[in-house]
């Protein structure tokens, strides 16, 4: 067992540093389950979009040096991905959507191999790290523990998208779109509408989404080759929680298991990831369509 | 009796399907089910051969009860039913199907270590014999013609050794010609084995041709029943089918 | 060529005899390295027919294979290292233990379908490979279980290497006989139309939990024989990526054909050692060949050269080729 006191301050703070996970956790769950809700794919590549993202930030900022290599960052690095995700949509998931479960995934699969290899190549292999830029430098008091000022950046950020993201699936033309394409594709296509071009679209929503996830936690971390495995389980684990297409479900999950690492992290470390895992299993077992999600068609 | 349907009921959502259907087939008989589209006759094929589960109301089959049970329970009890869509299994070889049935119908499918492939041969040509399919034996399902396609499908279901067979809309998408040869097949496996059979149908040649009892169904009731001669002079069933081919 | 000695090149049986007797000859004529690799080939090929047993013959996608193998493997440790049994009772030890967690498991998957059927069988694997990995006390944690202790008889390469190939060769037989008995038929059957298959009068689920179960004994004896092929037992082998081997291989090779997996395992493991030599970059190479061949050739190997032997065949007849 641990040996932390157990007070109002340490709860507040486990409580914000599960925020800041569930926050990365949930941009990145939320591009994996927009492209699942849409076009029907489990990209397993998305993790590795995410790596690449961080690798791209940690590059910008230096080369750039400081605070303003990191707002370079938090701009090019997302529409870097974006690019690189526009190239494999077109590339290979434009001949894949029709086929099974299992094609997809080895495709995507594939990709995860190929990118490995190319970020190894670009970048090499020891592990980056990136400081937190000085203008979020320092920490805020909460009683008499310190919480990082760029973690609550970061939740600021993770709020921010979900807001976005609600009004452009709500709000706007594409979104009402997206909507319909969820709910019966062929009908939309038999209408006229561009399908393949609303998939694009959808997929480089994600893929911006998981690079932006990867400038992000940048600062917070090592920036390593392990990364994307990592993050695609967990953000999996997520996305399935939560219900496979849904984003209120993405929210829900990333809350429930940035705080399961939270706690369980101090409580009992070795067995953190197990309750993770476990929470999946019970999800699957009891309500395979996530929290959130529906049956499949 | 050799099946007893007692006020049956089953609804999706606000949409009553089956509406207290109560219908019996007597054994060795061959009986018609018909009635406009969305009557309600697969439902009925489905609720008997355990593909859905009623709401309310009885199926007993050879006496005992058989309500509710999995379609593979019902299967080996002795109802077997071809289905309106081909339902075969594209990659096994015509043999290989008729094969399997009848080893599943004897209860031989858990055994691992025997070759399937020498197992109940005769018993499987015998029927692709009836079916007039032996010369394709070996060929896969899926290269097969449409009509021949269809032909496996009631193979299958006369594999299963049944007592009562289901067919739904065998006519469905054959030429003239088929259509008699299918006749045909029904009549002369029925005389021959004494199988009781259930057909649902919108052929009415076919259905007053051959039937010997017709069940009219209608918005999921039964509207009338008996001989096709009574059933022909029915006025409600006129109605009914008023502003539909009637076909006679 | 009369007729009669045609036929009985077809049936494939006098192959498998030259395959067999190949096997058997090739290490006398052949360096240490490579009767290492082909150690690791036969006990692959293994590992990847008992994941087809449930994928191409069954239609069950699993992501979680790799843990029967790894349990395999860590029962087949511990009771020898550990406990200092024979190492006959851990390999008898190894299916088993492999089995009780595969029709645990298989029970709770067979109550999904496809895509989330893959999805539990992928979190129960890592479930497993956390407890593996954390639990240091029992299972050695991310340092696994080293020094297993090999019998003398078998401490050269080359009798290890008999010795893999017999239990492979006994397994691979008795896999032959499932899968073309009634209840391989079944399977098949269920694969192609799941319900059409209950209308004969097969139950789906059960026969599904059965070859679930029968797959993971067969991937366990696979572990168990890797293991004391490396001396090492460790969490790596119960990730999920290693999951994606055997269905590489199947696919690879044809998922559709017994024989397939095994070619896909000789095919992924040459790959593997001609391109480590000439760059770092195996897996990129492998991710592409994966993506070619998935979004190429959807049968596999054996699928394109009995496609292609078919056609092959048939012109010779003067037949047309068959669609």
């Amino acid at each position: 067992m641990s040996m932390i006191t157990w007070d109002l301050g340490t709860i507040v703070l486990l409580i914000m540093s599960g925020l800041t996970r569930a926050s990365i956790l949930f941009i990145v769950a939320a591009g994996l389950t927009l492209v699942f809700g849409v076009l029907r794919v489990i990209n397993m590549a998305h993790g590795s979009l995410y790596m690449v993202g961080a690798f791209i930030a940690a590059s910008v900022i230096q080369q750039v040096g400081g605070g303003g290599g990191f707002w370079l960052a938090l701009v090019a690095a997302p529409l870097a991905v974006a690019l690189v995700g526009a190239v494999i949509e077109f590339g290979v998931l434009r001949r894949i959507y029709q086929a099974e479960h299992v094609v997809q995934l080895l495709a995507t699969y594939a990709l995860i191999l190929i990118f490995d290899d190319l970020v190894k190549m670009i970048w090499g292999a020891e592990y980056k790290s990136v400081s937190i830029p000085a203008a979020f430098a320092g920490s805020i008091s909460i009683g008499d523990r310190q919480f990082p000022i760029y973690n609550l950046f970061v939740i600021f950020w993770a709020l921010l998208l979900a807001t976005g993201l609600w009004l452009l699936i709500h709000r706007t033309g594409l979104g009402r779109l997206i909507r319909a394409a969820v709910e019966d594709s062929e009908m939309l296509e038999a209408l006229g509408v561009n399908i393949p071009r609303i998939f694009s679209a959808v997929f480089i929503i994600g893929a911006f989404l998981a690079g932006l996830g990867g400038v992000l936690v940048a600062p917070l971390g090592s920036i390593g080759l392990g990364m994307d495995v990592t993050i695609l389980i967990e953000a999996f684990v997520v996305a399935v929680i939560g219900g496979l297409g849904s984003f209120p479900g993405a929210l829900l999950g990333a809350g429930i298991i940035g705080m399961m690492f939270s706690f369980g992290i101090t409580v009992a470390p070795r067995m953190a990831m197990a309750f993770v895992f476990l929470a999946m299993l019970l999800v699957l077992i009891v309500r395979p369509w996530g929290l959130f999600g529906e049956p499949e068609r | 009796m050799l099946l007893e349907i007692e006020n049956l009921m089953k609804a999706f959502g606000g949409f009553q399907a089956t509406d207290g259907v109560s219908l019996s087939v007597e054994k060795g008989s061959l009986c018609a089910l018909i009635g406009p589209n969305g009557a309600g006759k697969t439902t009925l094929f489905n609720q008997i051969t355990g593909y859905l589960v009623p709401d309310s109301g009885r199926i007993t089959f050879k006496g005992a009860e058989i309500t509710g049970l999995h379609p593979y329970e019902i299967s080996r009890k002795g109802i077997t039913r071809a289905f309106q869509i081909i339902n075969i299994f594209s990659r096994l070889t015509v043999m290989e199907s008729v094969q399997l049935a009848i080893l599943a119908k004897r209860g031989k499918t858990l055994q691992c270590f025997a070759p399937a492939k020498r197992m109940v041969r005769e018993e499987a040509l015998a029927v692709l014999g009836i079916v007039g399919l032996a010369e394709r034996a070996g060929a896969l399902a899926r290269e097969l013609s449409h009509g021949d396609q269809r032909v496996l499908e009631l193979a299958l279901a006369l594999a299963g050794e049944p007592e009562l067979l289901l067919l739904d809309e065998p006519m469905a998408g054959m030429s003239p010609f088929e259509r008699v040869k299918v006749t045909e097949l029904i009549q002369k496996v029925q005389q021959d084995s004494g199988l009781t059979v259930l057909f649902c149908e919108h052929d009415m040649d076919v259905v007053f041709g051959i039937s010997e009892k017709i069940t009219v169904l209608h918005q999921g009731r039964v509207i009338a029943e008996g001989r096709p001669e009574d059933i022909k002079k029915n006025e409600e069933v006129h109605q009914v089918y008023l502003g539909q081919s009637w076909g006679i | 060529m009369t007729v009669d000695s045609r036929n009985f090149w077809r049936t494939g049986w006098p192959w498998a005899g030259l395959a067999v007797v190949g096997l058997l000859l090739y290490p006398q004529f052949v360096s240490r390295y490579y009767i290492v690799l082909s150690t690791e080939v036969v006990i692959l090929a293994l590992l990847a027919t008992s994941y087809n047993l449930i994928f191409g013959y069954a239609g069950m996608v699993s992501f979680g294979h790799a843990a029967f193998f790894g349990l395999g493997a860590y029962a087949m440790a511990l009771l020898t290292k550990n406990y200092g049994s024979p190492m006959l009772v851990g390999l008898l030890a190894a299916p088993v233990v492999a089995a009780a967690f595969a029709f645990i498991i298989g029970w709770f998957c067979m109550r999904t379908i496809r895509l989330y059927f893959s999805l539990l069988s992928l979190a129960f694997a890592q479930l497993l490979w956390v407890i593996v990995f954390q639990w240091y006390g029992f299972t050695g944690g991310s340092d696994g279980i080293q020094g297993v202790p090999r019998p003398e008889i078998l401490g050269s390469y080359a009798s290890y290497y008999y010795f893999a190939l017999a239990a492979t060769l006994v397994c691979l037989v008795l896999m032959w006989f499932i899968v073309n008995s009634p209840f391989g038929w079944s399977l098949r059957s269920i694969r192609e139309n799941t319900q059409r298959s209950q209308f004969l009068g097969i139950n789906d689920r059960f026969y599904k939990l059965i070859a679930f179960t029968i797959a993971g004994a067969f991937a366990g004896m696979a572990g168990g024989l890797y293991c004391q092929f490396q001396k090492w037992a460790d969490p790596e082998l119960l990730f999920w990526t290693t999951s994606a081997n055997p269905v590489l291989m199947s696919i690879l090779g044809g998922m559709f054909s017994f024989v397939g997996p095994s070619v896909g395992a000789v095919v992924f493991v040459a790959l593997r050692e001609i391109i480590k030599v000439r760059t770092d970059y195996w897996p990129l190479v492998l991710g592409a060949v994966l993506l070619t061949m998935v979004l190429v050739l959807p049968g596999g190997i054996v699928g394109f050269v009995v496609d292609k032997g078919r056609a092959l065949v048939s012109s010779r007849n003067g037949e047309a080729p068959a669609p």
